[in-house]
């Protein structure tokens, strides 16, 4: 019968070590109450990391699961990174999974940070998954393998199968083909490929169906955010009326325009004394409103404005507060919520904003 | 953005500033937690409005101010 010593020699001999990273949630230590919570190692692989280990049996073994808040690590990103980079160096992996995160952002935020750090700093293989829309996604795709996953955990099984299966092949150094035949975000690499049709035909061919409005692919793909300028500063702050918009997703009691706790697509104006003189809810499960209920001004700073409003300080505080929910929001609604509000704000003669984000 | 887009110049307070400035946010203050940008539970009241008018009078300085992309303020 083997000693415990000589069967993790062993592991370490013919098996890869592999190690995980994943946030208080996905490591079932608890939900937004717990995104606080620091750095931990557990011994082995703990909750979607088990499915991970199931998927390299033949070749790896999870020995470690590093897990952390999202709170903690997105407030202090840098250092959180250097914080987890001493830990992870330590645990001696082969090969390294984060996430996957889907589209959480802050997760994603970490993940990509991690693993970028992982690989960079150890020049250890490491991969994670995002949902492509995940902020974190822009942050690292360049730098580490992204494998593409839909927007939220119903999908975990496909991503980690593709992410089991890159990691395999990175190790076994095996060619890993492009984004979108494998399922990546693309990192940045042109590798020149010979292909029939030079591009002069390619070219005129998409342009074509463009035209016809036939369905084409670009071969460059062009980042997704507008480039837009800052707006002009405030000439006369006297007269300037500063208005309060936030995603924080506080609401009337009731929520009476149904503004989602994730993936939201509504905005609405709410009067600001009323929302502070009435009873309100929290229509956000991407951050614990604990604080938010119980002081409101922490979002909505409206004590202090009113006093430098009083104080002549700016010209006046809109009575009016814009508010929707910002938790897994699609590039798409953001826009759209974003170019509402704004032609709200304009058609009100509103001089400036302050935008609390949580 | 959008905001900014129509000519209205726009002051972000958020903890996530790695986002924003992603995004193109060129007014953007550092805000102290996540679960609360403009506040600290930790302080008295009076305390807090302190810290919290910290913010405000540099939200007003800013809008006053050209943008700065790729930049935050930390109060």
């Amino acid at each position: 019968m083997m000693s415990d010593e000589t069967m993790r020699t062993t592991s370490q001999n013919h098996k890869w070590r592999i190690v995980c990273y994943l946030n208080q949630f996905f490591g079932q230590l608890g939900g937004e109450e717990k995104a606080d919570i620091g750095f931990l190692v557990k011994e082995g692989p703990i909750g979607p990391a088990m499915l991970l280990q199931s998927l390299l049996k033949e070749d790896g073994e999870v020995v470690a699961t590093v897990i952390c808040g999202d709170n903690h690590i997105a407030e202090n990103l840098q250092e959180a990174v250097e914080e987890g980079i001493k830990i992870i160096t330590d645990l001696k992996p082969s090969l390294f999974f984060s996430g996957p995160a889907f589209n959480a952002g802050r997760y994603g935020i970490a993940c990509g940070a991690i693993a970028s750090a992982v690989q960079e700093l150890l020049g250890i293989p490491a991969i994670t998954g995002l949902f492509p829309e995940n902020p974190g996604a822009e942050m690292c795709r360049k730098k580490v393998y992204v494998v593409k996953t839909g927007i939220n955990a119903g999908q975990m099984r496909q991503a980690l199968t593709k992410m089991a299966d890159i990691g395999r092949r990175l190790l076994k150094n095996e060619p890993i083909g492009s984004a979108d035949k494998e399922g990546y975000l693309p990192r940045g690499f042109l590798k020149n490929e010979v292909v029939e049709k030079p591009a002069a035909i390619r070219g005129i061919d998409m342009l074509l169906d463009k035209i016809a409005g036939r369905p084409f692919q670009t071969e460059l793909k062009i980042p997704q955010f507008e480039e837009i300028p800052p707006a002009p500063p405030l000439q006369d702050i006297k007269t300037a009326t500063i208005a309060l918009v936030s995603d924080g997703g506080v609401v009337p009691r009731e929520n009476p325009d149904k503004i989602k706790v994730s993936q939201n697509t509504i905005w609405a104006p709410y009067n600001l004394a009323d929302i502070f003189a009435n009873p309100f809810q929290v229509a956000h499960s991407g951050y614990h409103p604990t604080e938010v209920r119980g002081n409101l001004n922490r979002l909505l700073p409206k004590d202090v404005l009113k006093e430098m409003e009083a104080e002549g300080i700016f010209g006046s505080l809109f009575p009016i507060f814009y508010s929707c929910s910002g938790n897994t929001t699609t590039v798409q609604s953001c826009k759209a919520m974003g170019a509402g509000i704004a032609q709200k704000l304009l058609d009100e003669g509103v001089s400036a904003v302050i935008l609390t984000s949580t | 953005m959008q905001i900014e887009k129509l000519g209205i110049p726009t002051v972000q307070i958020t903890s996530i500033v790695d986002v924003a400035m992603m995004v193109g946010v060129s007014r953007l203050i550092r805000g102290y937690t996540i679960t609360s940008p403009v506040g600290d539970f930790h302080l008295k009241p009076e305390e807090e409005k302190v810290m919290r008018r910290r913010y405000m009078k540099k939200a007003i300085e800013m809008l006053q101010q050209e943008g700065k992309k790729g930049a935050y303020e930390t109060i």
